[in-house]
């Protein structure tokens, strides 16, 4: 995907890594009101940066309400049940 | 009546020169007189208005003190008393008489004034007046008694006074009639051409010069709004225009913040239009234009006359810049470039001067701020509609009005831009100033452009008010085996699934899975082929509550083992056939479809549950670099997109789809749920892939009523259709995967007989198909590829720039999609998840947005257009280039089945250059020759690509995508030399070796084919001759035969054949013969271009320059050298519609055999192109000045020169002609060479012998006078003509049938003939004229 490659010239120097409720991350600049619903982690830096400490500490890749679902019925992690 | 050439004796009243010899001096005009004298010239005089001053007094001041007044100003502004001389030769200058004052009309009295309706139709005849200004004053002044008022009118023609001139006036009257003394005024304005003059030879100039190549450089992209799709930059003279306000609010809170800021107002004004085009265009480097009124010292403050000047801005901003810093960057860019004020009209000429290609124009959007300062007391202003030049593309004039806010008009070029875009820019202008002055720390990016209202609409999905039903997709189609058992559901081959067979076999696998361990969140690999075991292991797999991913065993192993491994299956469903397919070493369990038994499985559905977040498949996509990445989607937003998808695609159980897409494509998975789940069926096919004639057969065979098909192999299937009348009725096509151009289109309009068709869109990461565009069949749409149309379901789809802000309609953007409808992210990645999937800013509750990486625009209707892809637009030379129109336009072509065009290294020269990849459409040929050429005329130069490589077919990755980066290098095609085969051919070979300098050259190869020109030409026939001193082969012979073979035969058959003064340039075509007459030194290959462009219908024919021909004498007349000419075209068109085409001197010479043709042939438009008269050097009565001491010495020049050159018998040949007036005239246009007179000659090709034929050439047409005769002409002149002020010659003044002429922008005199927007122009005449 080159497009993720090739940065916007004019992209800010400052991001954050945020988390929304679902535990997703993703990264927003720091001079833009954030978006509703997010929360900002207190990591910051360049884009890459954030990208890099996301692929750090963002290891579970399920929405939470899934894990939650699924510790609830197994703790095995298997299927949900009726 | 042309004066210039008119005769000294006779006595015609315009013979100026000796009417005007007691004349006072006159003076020369400046360079932008020179171009508004020129545009009159050619009838064009709407460029520049003209200028208006209305005032409305109180009945309380007499008519007579308004009399005395309006006097006094004509005594006092010489602009007003201007006068203007033209001599001999059509040199202009102007000069002024004291006492000579612009006349005064009064209408009504007090006794008997006019009513109020009265008085404003006699204002407004008046103001409409044109002007003679050989024959008058440059102004002239109204004083009309009504009932209410007196008003006071005075026009000025633009050649004297501008805006800021007009203020001068307004001032001044106001002034004069409250009885307030006036500053004494030493009026210079007449002086300033000389001033410029002298100015242009100064170093000062050179230096500003340099500052401003420097700036600009060759490489500029002038900045503007977005253009309309197809515009190819050529404006035509049709101008629009829109009119805005700005409250006395929003411009009282300007002023006041530039006060705060110790700014002027108008600058704030400034730049929020370079806001407004950083915004617009993406293109945060700008160059662009103000127009400045050049008055900032005492005198120009005083004086009316025209000082304003248009001035190139280049600034860099950033949309982080503060609105503070925008102006300070205007700001700086005015006060450098003022520093460096170079008049524009040479400024361009100094800049454009590419030989080849068309330049673009180095200002195309320009802002204009006037200050009317409103006369107070006893006046009011009939203010009339704000009145711009109109010689940009696009101007913005804002303007303080009567009741304290701001007048704001947009005029643009009608052909280049959009009008309702142009509205909304006009809106979005008003937004970014109120917002700009509301803080001081607004950065560009900060300003919002779109409503929210406004983006609420644009971003809306289709219309849908179903309710989803939150079960997941396997349980719906399980549903319809309860309600509809026996209902057929899958029809492949011979085999017919129904649904109950299909829920048991699913359930049955599902067992089995569960206990081999598949649940939540585990993954199953499907590697069977499309067919319905493969949808049985889908189906088991979510039923299992697992994730399928599935793997197309014909895909390349390295691919398949990598998706394996990384979507870490856990088991493999597969057929033992397939077996060496699966890597060794994956701690997988491998099931054997064929092999396994179930018999002993429950058919009953396994009680598993699944929750709406957790996965349902995990696709994996072909990036154009790299391994694919694994996409995983959650069963709540899967079951709700096809929910959605039914609605607007209108499935029911009625539905028979014949689904076509693979099944390694998401959208693949779509087309078959979708009808399973509406209980309907689907027909598999049971091959990769059918051929045309199979698919149809298939749908009309099963009662197929919708089809989704691959874009590419629809356009095949519809060729077949199209050629066999084959397709059976269909309520519904889908396709998708590629852009499609209009002519596909509305080939799968007419051939395959749908009712609806849908364009659908769409990442994988947002689900199959989250966008669609559901039409008629025999939509049209403006724009490289049909529109992608609207989400679908619960999204939202945005454009937007870097920034993260809505982008208006019209403007390119990239595409980011929002809500529900959207994949959980890439396996294993969360980096490249977080970096593509990114939080919405736009959503109240909270949400993710897809960054598509696609650009696109809004369309008027709100649907999207898509534009390329963001990696594939490219800049090369500074242009910005979206490869994607440029594929279009290969589309186009005859034969063209696929194309792709890339920017890539050139392997020699390691310059980029554009490559164009072509398939042919089946069982065509493609002519790579023909479709170049066929792009020269539909592209921009700059967008044409270098090479063209035919393929068999386009390389294509494993997810039926093409892959870009298995293209071959163009190489250079290899020639086939064919060697001489007589003496006659080795003979003419060695010539053209010799003076092209190339080798090999094999004798059937085209002379401007393989680079050769006029010049070259010319050089060959000499070198013949010389060997051959007989051979009577002309010029002509050899355009006409342009191969060494068949040049040969003519040399050799002798005088019988040579000697030829006519070129066929195209024999054939149903249209009238357009026959084209030369210029000066040109030789009628320079048509050849034009004659391509007009197409294979248009027939034309050109005759040999005279200079360049065999019958060349001293001393002939027009008559005479027309004779040859008139004989051939009575020949071959008596009676018949013919075209007749004159370029430069051409034009003379066209006109000329009209006249003497008369009715004898039915000529139906003479077309002029840049026809000016010889200057004013040779034309009789001009008599040349000198400096003291001056003729002599060049006399002595020319004397010694004469005992040096070569061609001295030549030159006394034609110095003998000459009386002692021409003599000295001579003498004058030595005097004002820049070069040394040459002594290269006689070659054919050397510039004394170019010198000499322009000499012999000035002398035949001096001696010619022009006749009126009714013939329609329409003409055309080059930008840089009227920028020269060359002397255009206006054809209305010969005929009442002609047009004023048309200004073709940005190429100058020699290269007009081959420019493109010329062409388009020309082409639309000749059609008008048929």
């Amino acid at each position: 995907m080159p497009a993720a490659e090739k940065l916007p010239e004019n992209w800010p120097e400052t991001w954050s890594v945020v988390r929304d409720r679902e535990d997703r991350h993703s990264v927003w600049p720091d001079d833009k009101a954030l978006p509703i619903g997010w929360t900002r982690v207190s990591v910051s830096g360049k884009r890459d940066e954030c990208l890099q400490k996301i692929k750090e500490i963002w290891n579970d890749p399920r929405p939470l309400s899934l894990r939650q679902a699924m510790a609830d019925s197994n703790p095995n992690n298997g299927p949900v049940s009726k | 009546m042309n004066n210039f050439f008119v005769q000294p004796e006779t006595k015609d009243s315009i013979s100026v020169d000796s009417a005007l010899a007691d004349a006072p001096a006159s003076h020369p005009l400046t360079l932008a007189q020179k171009r508004i004298w020129s545009l009159e010239q050619i009838g064009n005089n709407t460029v520049f208005p003209l200028q208006v001053l209305s005032l409305r007094w109180d009945l309380s001041i007499a008519l007579d003190r308004i009399q005395q007044v309006l006097i006094k100003l004509g005594e006092r502004h010489v602009a007003l008393r201007t006068r203007f001389r033209r001599f001999a030769g059509g040199r202009i200058e102007q000069f002024c008489v004291a006492g000579d004052n612009p006349s005064i009309e009064t209408l009504g009295s007090d006794g008997n004034p006019l009513t109020a309706v009265e008085a404003e139709q006699q204002r407004a005849a008046f103001i409409s007046r044109p002007f003679d200004l050989l024959a008058g004053v440059s102004s002239r002044i109204q004083l009309v008694v009504s009932t209410e008022a007196l008003i006071s009118t005075v026009v000025v023609h633009p050649i004297m006074c501008d805006a800021g001139a007009l203020s001068i006036l307004r001032r001044d009257l106001v002034a004069l009639i409250g009885g307030d003394a006036l500053v004494p005024l030493d009026d210079a304005g007449l002086l300033h051409g000389a001033r410029e003059e002298e100015w242009l030879e100064t170093s000062d100039f050179t230096t500003a010069l340099a500052y401003w190549r420097d700036l600009i450089g060759h490489d500029y992209n002038a900045t503007t709004l977005p253009t309309r799709f197809n515009a190819s930059g050529f404006a035509g003279a049709e101008r629009r225009r829109v009119p805005f306000q700005l409250s006395a609010t929003v411009w009282n809170s300007v002023k006041t913040y530039a006060g705060q800021q110790q700014l002027e107002a108008d600058l704030l004004l400034s730049a929020t239009f370079a806001v407004l085009l950083a915004r617009y265009s993406g293109n945060y480097s700008l160059q662009h234009g103000v127009l400045l009124t050049n008055r900032s010292n005492n005198h120009s403050r005083q004086t009316i006359c025209r000082n304003e000047q248009i001035l190139p801005l280049r600034t860099e901003l950033a949309s982080h810049s503060r609105f503070l810093d925008v102006c300070q960057a205007v700001s700086d860019a005015i006060a450098t470039g003022t520093r460096n004020l170079v008049p524009f009209e040479r400024l361009v000429q100094e800049i454009q001067t590419h030989e080849e290609r068309e330049q673009d124009a180095i200002v195309k959007s320009l802002f204009e701020f006037r200050d009317p300062s409103f006369p107070s007391g006893p006046a009011s202003e009939l203010l009339a509609a704000l009145a711009p030049r109109s010689d940009v593309e696009l101007a913005l004039i804002v303007s303080p009005n009567g009741s304290g806010g701001l007048d704001g008009l947009f005029d643009y070029a009608g052909d280049l831009y959009e009008p309702a875009l142009i509205e909304r820019a006009a809106v979005h202008f008003s937004r970014i100033l109120a917002q700009s002055v509301a803080s001081t720390s607004v950065r560009v990016k900060d300003i919002e452009l779109i409503a929210n209202d406004e983006l609420d609409a644009l971003s809306a999905p289709y219309d849908d008010d179903g309710i989803n039903d939150d079960r997941p997709v396997h349980e719906h189609i399980a549903a319809h085996a309860v309600r509809t058992p026996d209902k057929t559901a899958i029809i492949y081959a011979d085999e017919v699934w129904s649904h109950a067979r299909l829920d048991r076999s699913a359930n049955r696998l599902a067992h089995r899975l569960i206990k081999l361990g598949v649940g939540a969140e585990v993954s199953v690999a499907i590697a069977v082929k499309r067919s319905p075991e493969a949808i049985v292991g889908i189906l088991a797999t979510l039923k299992a509550g697992g994730a399928y991913i599935p793997v197309e065993p014909d895909h390349p192993t390295t691919r398949n083992h990598h998706i394996l491994r990384d979507g870490g299956v856990k088991v493999i469903l597969t057929h033992s056939w397939l077996l060496d397919r699966i890597p060794e070493g994956l701690d997988a369990i491998v099931l054997e479809l064929d092999k396994l038994d179930l018999t002993l499985e429950p058919d009953t559905a396994p009680d598993v549950s699944v929750h709406k977040d957790q996965l349902a498949y995990i696709m994996y996509t072909s990036g154009s670099t790299g391994l694919p990445k694994g996409v995983a989607v959650e069963h709540g937003p899967l079951t709700h997109h096809i929910q959605n998808t039914s609605r607007v695609y209108g499935m029911s159980e009625q539905s028979r789809e014949l689904p076509f897409l693979p099944f390694s494509s998401d959208g693949g998975h779509e087309r078959w749920m979708n009808p399973l789940m509406e209980g309907g069926s689907i027909i598999l096919p049971d091959q990769p892939l059918w051929t045309p004639e199979e698919t149809l057969t298939a749908m009309r065979k099963h009662g197929a009523n919708n089809a989704s098909i691959p874009t590419t192999y629809l356009q095949q299937l519809a060729e077949w259709a199209d050629l066999t009348d084959g397709a059976p009725p269909m309520r519904l096509y889908s396709f998708g995967g590629e852009g499609l151009a209009q002519p596909t289109f509305d080939l799968l309009s007419k051939a395959l007989k749908s009712e609806w068709l849908i364009n659908g869109y769409g990442p994988t990461e947002t689900i199959m198909t989250p966008m669609v565009w559901k039409v008629r069949a025999g939509q049209k749409f403006e724009g490289t590829y049909a529109p992608i149309g609207r989400a679908v379901g619960n999204r939202r789809v945005y454009v937007l720039d870097p920034n993260l802000n809505p982008c208006p309609i019209g403007v390119t953007g990239e595409l980011y999609i929002a809500g529900e409808g959207m994949a959980r992210g890439y396996i294993g990645k969360a980096d490249t998840t977080a970096d593509r999937f990114i939080p919405d800013p736009f959503s109240k509750e909270g949400g993710r947005l897809y960054r598509s990486g696609d650009l696109t625009r809004w369309r008027e209707d709100g649907t999207v257009e898509f534009v390329g892809r963001v990696d594939h637009q490219v800049k090369l030379r500074g242009y910005r280039i979206e490869l994607g129109e440029i594929e279009a336009a290969l589309l186009q072509q005859d034969g063209v089945g696929e194309a792709l065009v890339v920017l890539r290294d050139d392997e020699v020269t390691k310059q980029k250059m554009l490559v164009a990849y072509i398939v042919p459409k089946q069982g065509q040929e493609l002519e790579v020759a023909a479709i170049h050429a066929a792009l020269d005329r539909a592209l921009p130069a700059y967008m044409v690509p270098s090479a063209i490589v035919p393929l068999k077919s386009m390389p294509i990755n494993p997810n039926s995508k093409l892959d870009r980066f298995a293209l071959p290098a163009p190489t250079p095609s290899k020639r086939t030399i064919i060697e001489p085969d007589s003496a006659a051919e080795t003979e003419v070979l060695e010539v053209w070796e010799q003076i092209l300098n190339i080798s090999p050259i094999s004798v059937e190869d085209n002379f401007f084919a393989i680079g050769g020109n006029s010049l070259g030409a010319i050089r060959i026939l000499s070198a013949l001759r010389q060997r051959k001193p007989q051979n009577r082969t002309t010029i002509a012979d050899l355009f006409n035969n342009p191969t060494i073979r068949s040049l040969a035969r003519i040399v050799e058959a002798g005088n019988e054949q040579a000697g030829g003064e006519v070129i066929v340039l195209r024999a054939a075509g149903t249209r009238p013969m357009l026959y084209c007459f030369p210029g000066l030194l040109v030789s009628t290959r320079e048509y050849v271009k034009l004659v391509d462009y007009l197409g294979a219908d248009q027939p034309a024919t050109g005759f040999i320059c005279y200079s360049l021909s065999e019958q060349k004498q001293i001393g002939a007349s027009v008559d005479e050298i027309i004779e040859s000419y008139v004989d051939y075209i009575r020949g071959h068109s008596k009676g018949q519609p013919c075209y007749f085409l004159g370029w430069s001197w051409g034009g003379l010479l066209a006109y000329e055999a009209a006249r003497r043709l008369g009715d004898e042939i039915d000529l139906r438009l003479i077309t002029m192109v840049d026809v000016c008269d010889l200057g004013t050097e040779f034309a009789i009565g001009s008599k040349p000045r000198f400096r003291p001491g001056e003729r002599d010495q060049l006399h002595l020049t020319v004397q010694d020169w004469l005992s040096q050159t070569a061609m001295r018998a030549e030159w006394d040949r034609l110095l003998g002609v000459m009386d002692a007036d021409t003599y000295d005239q001579f003498l004058r246009f030595v005097g004002d060479e820049k070069d040394e007179l040459p002594t290269d000659g006689p070659d054919i090709s050397s510039r004394e012998h170019t010198f000499w034929i322009l000499i012999d050439n000035a002398l035949i047409f001096r001696r010619h006078q022009l006749q009126p005769h009714n013939v329609p002409i329409h003409s055309w002149a080059a930008d840089d003509s009227l920028n020269r002020g060359l002397n255009l010659i206006d054809w209305r003044r010969y005929s009442p049938l002609a047009n004023p002429a048309e200004i073709i922008s940005g190429t100058n005199h020699l290269h007009v003939i081959g420019s493109q927007a010329f062409h388009t122009r020309l082409a639309h005449r000749l059609n008008e004229a048929l």
